[in-house]
């Protein structure tokens, strides 16, 4: 829609975008995702829980952890739309600034190349790093700062993504309103995971 | 002008508020109800009946500041969220003293926290009702199940309590919806369970939705579970119960109904010459300006600690310490259940079924301990509520993994897991009260209500038997991870609160005779929770329906015979 192209919002979006495509490694999937999301309603939403080299930090993040594959990933479905909106007016401040000092302390981690900070490291990098993270926050029950902000983010995520439309209904299966119950179904007749209980 | 008197006065419009508004009127009473909350109508204020998660920007999750600075307490029941909160109050405007932890969970509108509750309903049997004369702990009951039981049938039929006939004695059947199923899982859980405890038995929960509804139900523009397991938010196909979708709509269309909202009753007037109780005062919620509304007979239906604290408030030359309190046992004898205890376990096989619809509803394993002796270490016992399920994401997504692979294995639900969760029964204590404080007031000048209440040696035996025994029977059905639960929690949040105006025999030592009329003043009647003499285990909302209308019963007929 040409109002749609207009909208601040939107405009604001491919500057994003252009910004992510001109440093040295987006990945054309993370691109293809920003692309895509500028057509959902919640990727209208200016940022404003973050600065936008956080939000940066959090589509990548995001968009690694559930990436777009035959579905959307995070970034389609709206997903940093969602915790920047979460982190503006959910969180309290010191829960803010603990949220973005997380996203900071992972953008200056060591990469293995002399790449300047994680948003501009290879996507092949930026994965790598994110499992490890990953395996790291869920190795024990760690509560080193870093592990405790990466679980939190991951749940961010997979919330932020089960409970949109995309991740709901194209990702696994929703009823609003199922009208009866059924106690024993075959598996196969659904296919997936119900999204809501 | 002549002031209007009339028939009755019936203080709250919850679950027994609006029985007792039903029953009155359609007994030809002219009724008023008070109602301290906001009017609330159905269908038109469920603002959230059919959104979508991605509806809500934070999805239901309620700010935390927000939660922190308004909904402390509420914060804590287990359907709040954003979906949920406008029919909770707000804690900062409606204050407590907690002399100990208590959680009190209120919902101030029209139809109170029937548009909230948890719509198990299951009828008391006279292991209950004998209960406190058997071990002698509270004051014995002045009824048994046989008065009670036409009751059970006459708000059962009208309510729709979907449920089995189990034929189980302790647990009697009643006047049933067709049952809810159970899901493939279950079934064989079930099996083993009665197979390995033959005393045990596991059902279907009985639970107040319409499975297949009658003409009574109808006729109000009630219609069947849709299976949307939302019912917090208020239903607009009438599916479950709440004095919203029945009882008040009933009341009304008999034309002998008025209601007034944001009226929070402060006193009840006595006159000392009659011995009666004539009228109630209110303070408006927002002009702050009281009025005073006159009847000739009064119901309390104002949940079990709003009529306490009403009474209590209710001072006068002739009972100086809370109206109808002679016996000094107002405000004391505090109850709820003891819950957060069980366990849960991963069921093998059986991945290829599922289920479709979301139930709203779950099993139930009926009280199995110290039924005909005592057997146990501590007095009297626990029903368990549970179920099995297929976690999804919800549950799935915290472990290690990204990408792809943790996209792929989300796709599919999980193994079968099967959890018991017990609700246990509190002995009425006499130390466990309520009681106004002598300087706080809330901002409609009224005494905050303190609550000192807290557990006791019997309930924290009861709780180590409500894990292992859960432990001992998911191994037992061969689930090899089982679980214990045990979270402590507050008295107060089972949301089973009861007591404080207690029925029994003796004037002396209770509040209420045995059709909840209190013994020091005959023409008010407590038909809420504040008038259990013990908690039993079941839900108790069921009880309370059951009471009031018979209560109504009782007060009809004493004014037709010219007694009352």
């Amino acid at each position: 829609m040409s109002d749609d192209v207009q909208s601040p919002a939107r405009r604001r979006l491919l500057r994003d975008i252009a910004l992510l495509v001109g440093a040295t490694a987006v990945s054309p999937q993370i691109a293809s995702a920003l692309m895509a999301a500028g057509d959902s309603e919640a990727a209208s939403n200016p940022s404003r829980g973050l600065t936008s080299s956080h939000f940066q930090l959090v589509e990548t993040l995001s968009e690694i952890i559930i990436p777009q594959t035959d579905t959307a990933g995070a970034i389609g479905a709206g997903v940093p739309q969602f915790i920047d909106a979460l982190v503006a007016s959910h969180y309290p401040p010191e829960h803010r600034r603990r949220f973005r000092r997380g996203l900071e302390d992972i953008d200056a981690l060591p990469m293995d190349s002399a790449t300047d900070g994680f948003l501009h490291a290879t996507q092949q990098q930026q994965i790598a790093l994110v499992e490890k993270l990953d395996r790291q926050a869920f190795a024990q029950e760690s509560e080193l700062p870093g592990n405790v902000f990466f679980r939190e983010f991951k749940q961010l995520v997979l919330f932020g993504y089960y409970t949109s439309e995309i991740g709901a209904t194209e990702e696994l299966r929703y009823q609003p309103i199922p009208g009866e119950f059924k106690g024993c179904v075959p598996l196969r007749e659904i296919g997936r995971a119900w999204a809501t209980y | 002008m002549k002031e209007k008197i009339y028939d009755v006065i019936v203080v709250g419009s919850g679950i027994s508020g609006g029985w007792a508004a039903k029953e009155l009127t359609e007994n030809n009473m002219k009724t008023l109800v008070i109602e301290r909350g906001p009017q609330k109508v159905h269908r038109q204020d469920y603002p959230h009946d059919f959104s979508n998660p991605w509806d809500l920007e934070q999805r239901g999750m309620v700010p935390e500041q927000l939660q922190e600075s308004d909904y402390a307490t509420q914060k804590k029941c287990y359907v709040f969220n954003e979906f949920s909160r406008d029919r909770f109050v707000n804690d900062r405007e409606n204050p407590y003293v907690q002399e100990k932890p208590f959680d009190w969970i209120r919902g101030y509108q029209t139809g109170g926290r029937s548009l909230l509750w948890g719509r198990q309903s299951y009828r008391w049997s006279d292991l209950d009702f004998g209960a406190n004369k058997r071990d002698g702990h509270g004051v014995d009951w002045p009824i048994r199940y046989r008065d009670l039981a036409p009751w059970y049938d006459h708000v059962e039929e009208f309510a729709g309590i979907s449920g089995n006939r189990d034929n189980i004695p302790q647990l009697p059947d009643g006047i049933f919806q067709p049952p809810m199923p159970m899901n493939c899982v279950e079934k064989e859980i079930k099996s083993r369970i009665e197979k390995a405890f033959p005393e045990r038995r596991m059902i279907i929960g009985r639970a107040a939705h319409l499975t297949d509804p009658k003409p009574v139900h109808t006729e109000l523009g009630r219609g069947k579970c849709q299976y949307r397991n939302q019912c917090y938010r208020g239903c607009s196909f009438g599916a479950y119960f709440s004095s919203l979708s029945a009882t008040l709509p009933a009341a009304e269309r008999t034309g002998n109904l008025e209601m007034v909202h944001d009226s929070i009753a402060r006193d009840i007037i006595f006159d000392p010459q009659t011995g009666r109780a004539t009228g109630v005062r209110v303070v408006d919620r927002l002009t702050l300006q009281e009025r005073v509304y006159r009847a000739r007979i009064i119901f309390l239906c104002a949940s079990t600690l709003g009529s306490t604290q009403l009474m209590l408030n209710s001072v006068s030359d002739h009972f100086p310490n809370g109206i109808a309190n002679r016996s000094g046992a107002l405000g004391r004898y505090l109850m709820d259940h003891t819950m957060s205890a069980g366990a849960f376990g991963t069921v093998d096989g059986h991945l290829d079924s599922y289920y479709s619809g979301r139930r709203p509803n779950g099993i139930y394993i009926p009280r199995f301990r110290n039924l005909q002796r005592q057997g146990e270490d501590y007095l009297r016992g626990f029903g368990y509520q549970g179920g099995a399920m297929r976690p999804s994401w919800q549950r799935r997504g915290q472990k290690a993994g990204i990408g792809l692979a943790l996209k792929e294995r989300l796709r599919q639900p999980g193994p079968w897991v099967f959890h018991l969760a017990g609700f246990g029964e509190m002995l009425p204590y006499r130390h466990n009260r309520v009681s106004l404080d002598p300087e706080k007031r809330d901002r409609w000048g009224i005494p905050l209500l303190r609550i000192d209440a807290s557990w006791g040696e019997n309930e924290r035996k009861m709780r180590e038997d409500m894990a292992s025994s859960a432990v001992e029977m998911l191994q037992a059905v061969g689930i090899g991870d089982a679980t214990p639960i045990k979270q402590d929690h507050a008295p107060g949040l089972a949301i089973h609160e009861m007591g404080t105006a207690r029925m029994g025999r003796d004037p002396k030592t209770s509040v209420l005779n045995g059709y909840n009329q209190c013994h020091d003043v005959k023409n008010l009647f407590v038909t809420d929770g504040a008038a259990m003499a013990s908690s039993a285990c079941q839900n108790p909302s069921l009880t309370y329906m059951a009471l009031t209308a018979r209560a109504v019963d009782h007060a009809v007929k004493e004014i037709r015979a010219g007694r009352l």
